[in-house]
């Protein structure tokens, strides 16, 4: 069977943990076209451990996300902040012909619509605005000197920055989109307060996070990380699309009332809420451009799958969202 | 001419089957989420086809209303309602990254989406005041 990695990712393993190595299990968890992810259960000379290994799919590569070493770096740099990213083990720049790097593979519920709708998850989203500040908190305070290769950065303000980067892409869509282009026009109109740039994580919300009874256990997909302004990530949770269908502004689950003053309490930054509404409109324009963009992908033959080719229709929802967030106006 | 069920009814008892017969016996959950992925895409091209040039004859007299052009005679084919419509909303997206957007737009872009929502995903709609 070709999806049979076991021997190369025991050999590769052993090299990485000085000793033998053996897979009890090994299974590629079904998703990402651009990189892998394998579950391992190993025994090694550390013991059994539960393993998740990223490896490099087959596909074209992204040049917009982190390579897999230095995304190892990251995740790396981020556990020994102490935020409740994975323990990594490891890069490998050989399995089976492809990069890879080995990082603990951490328990709990990862299905965003899961967490933000099933009765199970209700203590857990009681904890997860303070809890996800909490997390913010620490990995904007992540040191970003030992990350040179961190993109994003620059001498204009870190949103000038990304409203040049959203027209590039915009314009290699190659067709009109005058709601998108109302929300771009609209953020250039009203330039936020600046904050210190830090370590963006670039995809943190719920979906991306890891939770039990507990509240959060795990903060995952750490391929968009770069530098830029804090209150880009503090904005992200609060885009449309990440409230799977539930009104609550942060994600579905709470106000923002806690979660923002949580994070300047933790931060000592006062970010105010029309900076917040700036980077959340950027947020939904920067998604309304993400989903034609995966659609195109399925268009152009790249990556032929029903969700991406769906996701060029469902660009509207998030269009929808822009204008009237923009006829509300900062709240 | 093609005899009965049309193109809207063909779509539909093949969305029908695919809900009432496929997706009771899909317990996977990653198939299942993409099976009603696919049904949704089936419901989308249905409400596509019952509209027919509405959506597009709206969206085109707003965007004469808007930039002018309301007295030309209206096209009468799909293909030039929609080639006229791409043209001016092109004109409309450069005239708002110039920030000489003509009074107006906001309310026009509104109604425009709401009629894109109307047949990709009519619920939203109905989350806002």
């Amino acid at each position: 069977m070709a999806d049979d990695l076991t021997p190369v990712l025991e050999s590769a393993l052993s090299t990485l943990f000085g000793g033998p190595v053996t897979a009890r299990r090994a299974a590629l968890i079904p998703g990402g076209a651009s990189k892998e992810a394998w579950s391992v259960d190993a025994d090694t000379p550390q013991g059994a451990l539960a393993l998740l290994v990223r490896r490099a799919g087959g596909a074209v590569i992204y040049s917009d996300t982190l390579s897999l070493a230095d995304e190892h770096a990251v995740v790396s740099a981020a556990h020994a902040a102490g935020v409740r990213a994975p323990r990594t083990y490891g890069y490998l720049p050989d399995v089976g012909g492809r990069e890879a790097f080995v990082m603990e593979r951490l328990p709990g519920e990862g299905i965003g619509r899961r967490i933000v709708t099933r009765p199970e998850h209700a203590a857990a989203r009681a904890k997860l605005p303070e809890q996800m500040a909490d997390e913010l908190a620490k990995i904007h305070r992540i040191p970003i000197g030992t990350l040179p290769f961190l993109p994003g950065g620059g001498a204009a303000p870190a949103a000038v920055r990304v409203i040049e980067r959203l027209y590039n892409e915009i314009d290699s869509l190659a067709e009109p989109h005058p709601a998108i282009e109302w929300g771009v026009r609209w953020l250039r109109d009203h330039p936020p307060r600046s904050f210190d740039e830090v370590l963006v994580h670039g995809d943190f919300r719920i979906g991306n996070l890891l939770v039990s009874e507990a509240g959060l256990l795990g903060v995952l997909d750490w391929e968009f990380a770069h530098v830029g302004d804090p209150v880009e990530d503090l904005a992200w949770p609060l885009v449309r699309a990440w409230r799977f269908g539930q009104d609550a502004r942060l994600g579905g689950i709470a106000s923002i009332d806690a979660y923002l003053a949580r994070y300047n309490q933790a931060t000592g930054r006062d970010v105010d809420r029309a900076s917040l509404f700036f980077w959340e409109l950027m947020g939904n324009v920067k998604w309304a451009i993400g989903s034609l963009t995966q659609a195109r992908r399925h268009l152009s033959g790249k990556d032929r799958s029903v969700e991406l080719a769906s996701l060029g229709r469902l660009a509207a929802e998030v269009e929808y969202e822009i204008v009237d967030l923009i006829e509300k106006g900062p709240r | 001419m093609q005899d009965r069920p049309t193109q809207r009814e063909l779509v539909e008892a093949a969305r029908e089957f695919f809900e009432r017969e496929i997706l009771p016996t899909v317990t996977d959950p990653r198939l299942r989420f993409r099976t009603l992925v696919a049904l949704n895409a089936l419901g989308i091209a249905e409400r596509e086809m019952f509209a027919g040039d509405v959506f597009v004859d709206e969206e085109l007299r707003g965007l004469r209303a808007l930039l002018g052009g309301s007295e030309m005679p209206f096209p009468e084919s799909r293909e030039a309602k929609e080639g006229e419509a791409w043209t001016l909303r092109k004109v409309l997206a450069e005239k708002i990254r110039e920030g000489t957007a003509p009074e107006g737009t906001a309310a026009f872009l509104k109604a425009s989406i709401g009629w894109k929502l109307g047949v990709a995903s009519p619920r939203t709609l109905g989350r806002y005041g």
